[in-house]
């Protein structure tokens, strides 16, 4: 019969797949008991990937489960205390902006493959199409539908392809442009930050609408940015645009995670070389001024596009296409830089 | 990595000492303390920037206040409610770092 010790020291040979050390020197073992043959275990694991969390609760229960007079192992999970501050979404771990100086740079294409390269790495990823303008997210996922709200005026996601989704876009009925006003703005991102029941996220990817106005610096207000992409061209003359949207985040403290620069080429099909379509170079002489990494570079291709319209965005179409392994990329870069970022990014301690 | 922008010097805690001071512990190891009437006459709103050069009251015996919240707004600064009803003022850090009043910061003799 094993004692409450003998247990911990088990906990303590586990190792989280990826978390570089064992559960009892991560400070997850809450509590152990042992009682009439049942071990009971409850841990608090830092936010990982649910696979993760299953392959863990898996390894506790073999492991603890093969001492001598256990009948029965029950693990429960604590989820990980929330790592905002006060002014933080509660639930939602890491909030992401992306964002572009100018439309038409392709930042929906980017936020919505990079959430569905993030869902499918395992993290739970929600996708906020903040782009009043031009909320082409439906589009691009092949969604519509008017979410549902319940008795306490809670709006509820919609789920695609494991992500959950909120946009303008499912409650205009028809395509009529809407004249936005500042304050229609503001109080519309308010109303789509506090009033959407996320649940428990890892990533929230906020699809900003493009330029630096009302809309941008009310979420940056509203809620602690774990950090922001700035999606932009290739074209040196796109500089200018970008540098508005770098200064703004800068203003505001918001971490900037890196530059991806969209439709960075055209691979020819026939010999492979690179055509610069559009121009060479404006997005690495934006990272070196401001000292970005220029984190990913997206060529064109026909497949992307197609795929957009089509509501079928590439990452969950194809894979394994390049360009899907390029978002891959780009997701695990993302998650490194919001680590990286974390310590600084912590709103202070308010005492008395 | 490299590339990731880091934040300027940004404060891990901010504490009310009773109905006299704030002070902010800055993530640099540097320590600020306002006391509450100069925190108020310095708010940074665009109402008290734009009224401040133009009209001050006769100072008898300010009038005491202190702040009644402090919350944080986004990851780059704070609001004050103050106990005179006054609750525009967002102060950013880089501001709140700047009217810093000690001697390192602002040596007396400076005007």
């Amino acid at each position: 019969m094993p004692t409450i010790a003998d247990i911990r020291e088990r906990l303590s040979e586990i190792r989280p797949p990826g978390a570089g050390r064992d559960l009892v020197a991560l400070g997850a073992v809450e509590q152990v008991g042992f009682d009439g043959g049942v071990v009971s275990v409850r841990l608090r694991l830092p936010a990982m990937p649910q696979p993760v969390v299953a392959a863990t609760v898996a390894d506790v229960r073999r492991a603890v489960g093969a001492f001598d007079g256990v009948t029965e192992v029950a693990v429960d999970i604590v989820p990980p205390a929330a790592a905002q501050g006060p002014a933080g979404l509660p639930g939602v771990r890491d909030i992401i902006a992306v964002s572009s100086a100018k439309g038409g740079v392709g930042k929906s294409t980017v936020a919505t493959n990079l959430a569905l390269a993030l869902a499918r790495g395992g993290y739970r990823v929600g996708l906020l199409d903040a782009d009043v303008y031009g909320p082409s997210v439906p589009i691009m996922l092949g969604l519509s539908g008017r979410p549902a709200m319940d008795d306490n005026k809670r709006i509820f996601p919609l789920e695609k392809e494991g992500i959950r989704v909120m946009s303008l876009g499912f409650f205009l009925d028809d395509s009529s442009p809407v004249i936005w006003r500042g304050p229609m703005v503001m109080g519309l991102v308010r109303q789509f930050l506090q009033d959407v029941e996320w649940g428990e996220l890892d990533f929230l990817v906020i699809d900003l609408p493009p330029g630096t106005g009302d809309a941008q610096l009310t979420l940056v207000q509203q809620v602690p940015l774990s950090g922001g992409l700035v999606v932009t061209t290739p074209q040196p003359v796109a500089t200018h645009d970008v540098e508005r949207g770098i200064a703004m985040f800068e203003r505001v403290h918001t971490p900037i995670l890196g530059v991806v620069e969209n439709m960075s080429y055209f691979e020819c099909p026939a010999c492979h070389e690179h055509d610069p379509v559009f121009g060479e170079g404006g997005a690495a002489a934006i990272a070196e001024k401001f000292g970005i990494a220029l984190v990913a570079k997206i060529p064109l291709d026909v497949e992307v596009r197609t795929g957009g319209d089509e509501g079928r965005p590439i990452v969950a179409a194809q894979p394994k296409h390049p360009i899907s392994r390029i978002f891959a990329d780009l997701a695990t870069t993302v998650v490194a830089a919001v680590e990286a970022a974390r310590a600084d990014a912590a709103p202070p301690a308010i005492l008395d | 990595m490299t590339g990731v922008r880091q934040v300027d010097v940004v404060p891990r805690e901010v504490r009310r000492h009773g109905t006299d001071s704030v002070e902010i512990t800055w993530s640099d190891g540097h320590a600020s303390l306002f006391a509450n009437r100069y925190l108020r006459d310095n708010c940074p709103c665009a109402f008290c920037r734009e009224t401040r050069p133009r009209y001050s009251p006769p100072v008898r015996d300010a009038e005491a206040v202190h702040p009644v919240t402090i919350s944080p707004v986004g990851l780059y600064a704070i609001n004050v409610v103050w106990s005179d009803g006054h609750d525009s003022g967002i102060y950013s850090f880089p501001t709140l770092r700047a009217l810093c009043p000690c001697d390192e910061c602002a040596p007396a003799g400076a005007c």
